[in-house]
């Protein structure tokens, strides 16, 4: 069953002194309890059609369609993860993840008890109280994300959670990801433009051109669940991954 | 673990000299100051030595203290008043791009008017008493707050306000939850400048004219030759400019404790 559609999404930037055409007729979707990725190099309208969705941009052409219902420009509705990590410096972790909660008008109290429960699956626990400058980067990023998934929104947008890890934390944080999503039961839409992270978590993987961003390829992973990291040595790993690069090269 | 405690103490030691550094050199002239006074035996109504102004601080010392108490009193008013209007003035600019285009240019203008063209006037509108003092501070203390503030209220993390929008928030909670914390660094650059401002404002407001304040002391010893008792109001009126700048630091240390940890 789709719950999100994006339906033929154009969008257009009007700089000074020339027009940035971003995103071209682009059309996704994400079914329920599904992962989906979005791959493609950087620059070709990933963040664009991210925010579109997330409702904080307007597309010039096309609507964004959630449970039938359009939902073009509307705020609100999803959990966004934007690209760059925005934990407050003023807020400890605890009342950074409750952001989301706290603007959906749930008590302060009350929401800090919510989160509380979580800590210890994001590896937070003992830092809860600290200020995030004393963070190192993969648990930033684990506060970012349990903000983006303490509210219980109907689908998750993630923009390139991992892309400024180095690459020992990447592996473990998509791993880790990787279970909470086995947990949560909840859709993502992932940004990326690492092609193992994309084969590793997703169900579907839409790739896109080069700007203007339109959808080139979908295709389909094929590995079961739950997974481990054995599927990136095996032939069929190999093979989607030589298709996709094939496709964005 | 020996290693750090030597790096550790070393630290210690070091910003306990860079404390020390200034000191000393003041000390140093000091007693220059005093060997040079005695030796070409210069006249105390020209330069006094170092020692004398001393005893003369503490001789005068009630009557110093009467008239800071009013100095300091319309420093501190004049302050809080600049606060109130500069932050009240940048969240009204920072509510529309229009308010914002027709009074930023006005907030510099006002900054290029000469005070001292400013303060006869005060006095001429609002008499001698403490009222025309406390305006010429909170003009002074005004534009760096004000320009601070709306500045600060620019600089939000676009990003942030991105995650605020996606989250479905509202202008109010953008106010409250992002842009007054992101801009607190920026009023409070703007309140240590305020800070040292603050009491000169009050001594040039004093010193056209009224019956209290250590301006209207300056212009007594000045006019009967008493050059000590000038140099002690001096040493006191750096002494609280001193004093109110470092309460603007510590407050704005328990207002910012994101800050201070390490
Ligand atoms: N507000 C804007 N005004 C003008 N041009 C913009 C704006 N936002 C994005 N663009 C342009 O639109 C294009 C797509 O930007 P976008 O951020 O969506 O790319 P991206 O695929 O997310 O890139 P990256 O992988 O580097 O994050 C870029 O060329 C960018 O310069
Ligand atoms: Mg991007």
């Amino acid at each position: 069953m789709t719950i999100l559609r994006v339906n033929q999404i154009s969008k257009t930037y009007r700089a000074q002194q020339k027009n940035i055409q971003a995103l071209n007729a682009v059309s996704l979707s994400i079914g329920k309890k599904e992962f989906v990725s979005v791959i493609g190099p950087s620059g070709c309208g990933k963040s664009t059609l991210l925010n579109i969705i997330a409702g904080i941009e307007r597309p010039d052409q096309g609507d964004i369609l959630y449970m039938d219902q359009s939902v073009t420009g509307k705020t609100g509705l999803f959990g966004y993860m934007p690209q760059n990590d925005v934990l407050m410096p003023w807020r400890t972790v605890l009342d950074n993840v409750i952001l989301g909660l706290e603007l959906k008008g749930v008590p302060k109290g009350e929401a800090r008890q919510n989160a509380e429960h979580y800590l210890e699956s994001f590896g937070l626990i003992g830092f809860q109280h600290k200020y995030p400058g004393s963070l190192s980067g993969g648990m930033r990023q684990r506060a970012n994300f349990l903000r983006t998934v303490l509210p219980e929104h109907p689908l998750l947008l993630l923009d390139e959670p991992f892309g400024k890890l180095d690459a020992i934390t990447r592996r473990h944080m998509q791993k880790w990801l990787m279970k909470r999503w086995e947990e949560l039961q909840v859709p993502v839409l992932l940004i990326t433009h690492d092609i193992d992270e994309a084969l590793f978590l997703s169900d579907r993987i839409y790739m896109m051109s080069s700007r203007p961003g339109s959808i080139k390829k979908m295709i389909t992973v094929p590995f079961d669940r739950p997974r481990n990291s054995e599927i990136e040595y095996s032939l069929t790993f190999m093979e989607l991954k030589r298709e996709i690069t094939g496709l964005l090269l | 673990m020996k290693r750090f405690a030597n790096i550790g103490s070393l630290k210690w030691i070091s910003r306990w000299f860079n404390g020390l550094l200034p000191v000393s050199v003041v000390l140093m002239a000091l007693v220059v100051w005093e060997i040079s006074v005695y030796l070409f035996k210069v006249p105390a109504w020209i330069l006094p030595a170092p020692t004398k102004v001393f005893v003369t601080l503490i001789q005068d010392g009630p009557l110093i203290m009467y008239h800071s108490l009013t100095t300091i009193k319309e420093s501190v008013t004049g302050l809080l008043l600049a606060t109130g209007t500069a932050v009240t003035l940048a969240v009204v600019m920072d509510s529309s791009r229009w308010v914002r285009k027709a009074f930023y240019p006005l907030l510099i203008t006002s900054q290029t008017i000469p005070i001292i063209a400013l303060a006869p006037l005060f006095l001429i509108w609002f008499g001698y008493g403490m009222l025309p003092k406390v305006l010429i501070v909170a003009l002074v203390c005004f534009f760096p707050i004000a320009v601070n503030v709306s500045d600060g209220f620019r600089e939000v993390n676009p990003e942030m306000m991105k995650l605020m929008k996606a989250n479905g928030a509202k202008g109010r909670h953008i106010f409250w939850k992002v842009k007054l914390p992101s801009s607190l660094p920026f009023f409070f650059s703007g309140m240590r400048i305020a800070a040292t401002y603050s009491v000169m404002g009050a001594v040039i407001g004093e010193w056209l004219g009224g019956s209290r304040g250590l301006g209207i002391q300056l212009v007594r010893a000045a006019q009967s030759y008493r050059t000590d008792l000038l140099f002690a109001v001096i040493v006191v009126i750096v002494l609280l400019s001193l004093l109110v700048f470092f309460i603007v630091e510590m407050l704005s240390r328990v207002m910012m404790p994101w800050n201070n940890q390490s």
